[in-house]
């Protein structure tokens, strides 16, 4: 922190340095940046860990990923160790990480996150369990659990019920749903602690010239610049129906953020804490840029105002003038 | 590793055993060379990375200007390439590429790449003093644990990354014969001579000669002095002519080269190592983009990830 400013806040109980996290998918487990020779991990406010199933699971096939104007298309397939290494070779490299850890999980069936949750709370080790209730990769559940608000409230209140309160459940929002608002309140009153929003949107390419996807799996789920706009609507909408039911419930806003800029865009639509997922892969570093930036942000506001306030982040939260 | 210490203010974060430690270094063009056809060689001083760089490693390379910390920024402004002002757009994702040759003492590094899409076109719009943002070196490269004499195969652009290895392997004693393919003269990056004495065909590849290395060239265009055809049809007369089970192989190129090479030599009892090609995201092992199939123990097949299992494998590991 430098100079009066203040970035480090609380989501859902949760104590942040700042509030950039790292999205799951980007990070795997939290452990390869480790190789990074200038590796801060301190810097950031936290990692979201790779989505993770009651079993391990062996992804789609390649190609899983291209880059398209503006952003990124995946179709990962939610490759992943499951939830039993998870817990044995992952959590105990991680104990004592200078940032917050949070866990995300995923499922084909209510069963399945329900049990990952239980298992999960049992052992702990992290900070908060982000459920992926919009993953837009598995073909059977996923995505059709987040576009409705009733399975998604299912979900979330049987997360919630199998964690009871060890640990804060976050809800991970689609772009997807008809109405995302809708969506977002529901899992509010089935428990959720947090919302997180949003994840990648359904997206294909083309090879003209193969005259074939250029996805292995046909269909993948779009990232980066090109869905900012999309995902900064979404945090609005939701922010508003949730302060118009009044439930003082944290936003993690998430899109195409490659800048501090974005990031207070994002704060400024209602979200308290961001993530950055698709911009670690050209900078790994990305996460510590933007929550200096935003110190940077801060300081510049006061400079211009000279009113204390402009330097504590939690004031910018939903500030947008309509 | 010597000299890698992180950068001060940090605790000290040790790399899981057997993977690099993974450097950012912005490198400056020494000089850029169009080669043949859509290729480029770009000559790069990276002293931190030529240092450590081994054959078979590639780097993750920022085709959009260099990135810099936000201190530095103010401090000393790195300049973007200017030849990037041209592009329609801009890439987004780095892209790997291999290393072609290196020299450690001048601290230079050098690759050769293939023009096909918004990355590479960017990267040949790069001019002498513009900054490469440079992330590596990454990947397991070729293991050079053996001693017997090597046969390399390379289809098209995969004769970059086998230069590099050409140079290791002569430098440590051992001997090298080259079998390069090309769909014509063109479309080859590298000078070709008169230089090969072996299986039948006059044309060689004039760099690996001067190596010390032995080459001979395929094309399916059938230029004079070369192997009218496929590189495999070259392997076919080698493996008659030679007692191949003596060699190792390391093979890079398109993918159903490779498959149908690493077939060939299993089936001659011919032990090798390819370098596979996937699209990546991060090139670190973290987002399971960059998958290919291969075998473990048995039968049990499994996506591993190019960017740290590989991109070099045993050809036997691979499901092809
Ligand atoms: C470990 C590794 C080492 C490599 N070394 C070299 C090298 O030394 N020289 C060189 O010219 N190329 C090399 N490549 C391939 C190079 O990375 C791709 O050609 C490049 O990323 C294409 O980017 P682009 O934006 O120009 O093309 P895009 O617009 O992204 O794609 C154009 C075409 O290139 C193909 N392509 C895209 N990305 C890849 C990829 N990662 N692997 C294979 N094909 C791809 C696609 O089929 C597509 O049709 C290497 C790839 C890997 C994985
Ligand atoms: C390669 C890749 C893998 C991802 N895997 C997951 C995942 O396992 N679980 C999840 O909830 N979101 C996953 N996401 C979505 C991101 O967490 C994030 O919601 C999305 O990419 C939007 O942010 P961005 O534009 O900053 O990338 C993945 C994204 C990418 C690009
Ligand atoms: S490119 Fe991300 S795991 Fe290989």
């Amino acid at each position: 922190m430098t100079g009066g400013v203040r970035t480090n806040l609380e989501v859902a109980g949760v104590s942040l340095k700042n509030p950039v996290l790292i999205a799951s998918g980007v990070c795997g487990y939290g452990l390869d940046f480790r190789r990074l020779a200038d590796y801060r991990p301190e810097a950031v406010g936290g990692l979201v860990l790779k989505g993770t199933t009651l079993k391990p699971r062996d992804g789609n096939p390649p190609v899983r990923l291209v880059e398209t104007a503006g952003g990124v298309l995946n179709s990962i397939g939610l490759q992943n160790i499951g939830v039993d290494a998870l817990i044995s070779d992952v959590l105990p490299q991680l104990a004592g990480n200078s940032s917050a850890v949070i866990l995300n999980i995923a499922g084909h069936e209510m069963g399945e996150y329900v049990t990952v949750a239980e298992r999960l709370a049992a052992v702990g080790g992290f900070n908060a369990l982000e459920v992926n209730i919009s993953c837009p990769n598995v073909a059977k559940g996923g995505m059709a659990f987040g576009t409705e608000p009733c399975t998604a409230a299912e979900v979330i209140g049987a997360v919630s019920r199998a964690v009871s309160g060890r640990f804060p459940v976050i809800a991970k929002l689609s772009s997807a749903a008809g109405d995302i608002a809708a969506v977002g309140l529901a899992c509010v009153q089935a428990g959720a602690d947090a919302l997180s929003l949003i994840n990648t949107v359904p997206g294909m390419a083309i090879d003209a010239r193969r005259r074939r996807p250029v996805l292995a799996n046909g269909v993948g789920g779009l990232s980066g610049p090109a869905i900012k706009p999309i995902a900064l609507l979404r945090v609005r909408q939701v922010f508003l129906a949730l302060k118009k039911a009044h439930k003082n419930i944290p936003l993690i806003g998430m899109g195409g953020i490659v800048t501090a800029e974005d990031a207070m865009e994002f704060i400024l639509a209602g979200a308290t804490a961001v993530q950055i997922g698709t911009a670690t892969f050209y900078d790994p570093q990305i996460g510590a840029r933007v929550a200096e930036g935003l110190e940077e942000i801060l300081l510049d506001n006061y400079r211009c105002s000279g009113q204390d306030k402009d330097l504590d982040i939690r004031h910018y939260i939903g500030a947008l003038e309509d | 590793m010597e000299n890698l210490e992180p950068t001060n203010n940090q605790q000290p974060i040790t790399a899981p055993a057997g993977r690099d430690t993974v450097l950012h270094e912005i490198g400056r063009v020494i000089e850029s060379l169009p080669a043949y056809g859509k290729h480029h060689i770009l000559r790069i001083h990276a002293p931190k990375s030529a240092a450590v760089i081994k054959p078979g490693q590639f780097l993750h390379i920022y085709c959009n200007g260099p990135i810099v910390q936000i201190s530095e920024r103010l401090v000393d402004p790195v300049p973007e390439p200017s030849g990037l002002k041209r592009l329609k757009r801009k890439p987004l994702l780095r892209r790997p590429i291999s290393v072609f040759r290196r020299d450690s003492d001048q601290g230079e590094i050098s690759i050769l790449f293939r023009q096909v899409g918004l990355g590479t076109e960017a990267l040949s719009a790069y001019g002498a003093g513009d900054n490469v943002d440079i992330l590596g070196p990454l990947g397991r490269g070729f293991d050079l644990d053996g001693d017997a004499p090597a046969l390399l195969i390379a289809g098209g652009i995969g004769i970059a990354p086998l230069t590099a290895l050409a140079a290791e392997l002569l430098g440590r004693g051992r001997s090298v014969t080259v079998l390069a393919g090309m769909r014509d003269a063109l479309s080859f990056p590298l000078l070709l001579d008169n230089s090969s004495t072996i299986l039948g065909c006059k044309a060689g590849i004039a760099l690996m000669c001067e190596m010390g290395a032995v080459s001979a060239v395929a094309s399916e265009a059938g230029e004079p002095g070369t192997h009218p055809g496929l590189v495999t049809g070259l392997l076919e007369i080698f493996l008659e002519q030679e007692r191949a089970e003596d060699y190792e192989a390391f093979v890079c190129g398109p993918g159903i080269m490779m498959a149908r090479v690493s077939k060939m030599l299993t089936e001659a009892g011919v032990p090798g190592q390819a370098l596979l090609e996937e699209r990546m995201g991060c090139g670190i092992g973290a987002c399971m983009a960059c998958v290919c199939r291969t075998r473990t123990r048995g039968e049990e097949t499994k996506y591993s990830r190019v960017c740290v299992d590989g991109p070099v494998f045993d050809i036997k590991e691979v499901v092809w």
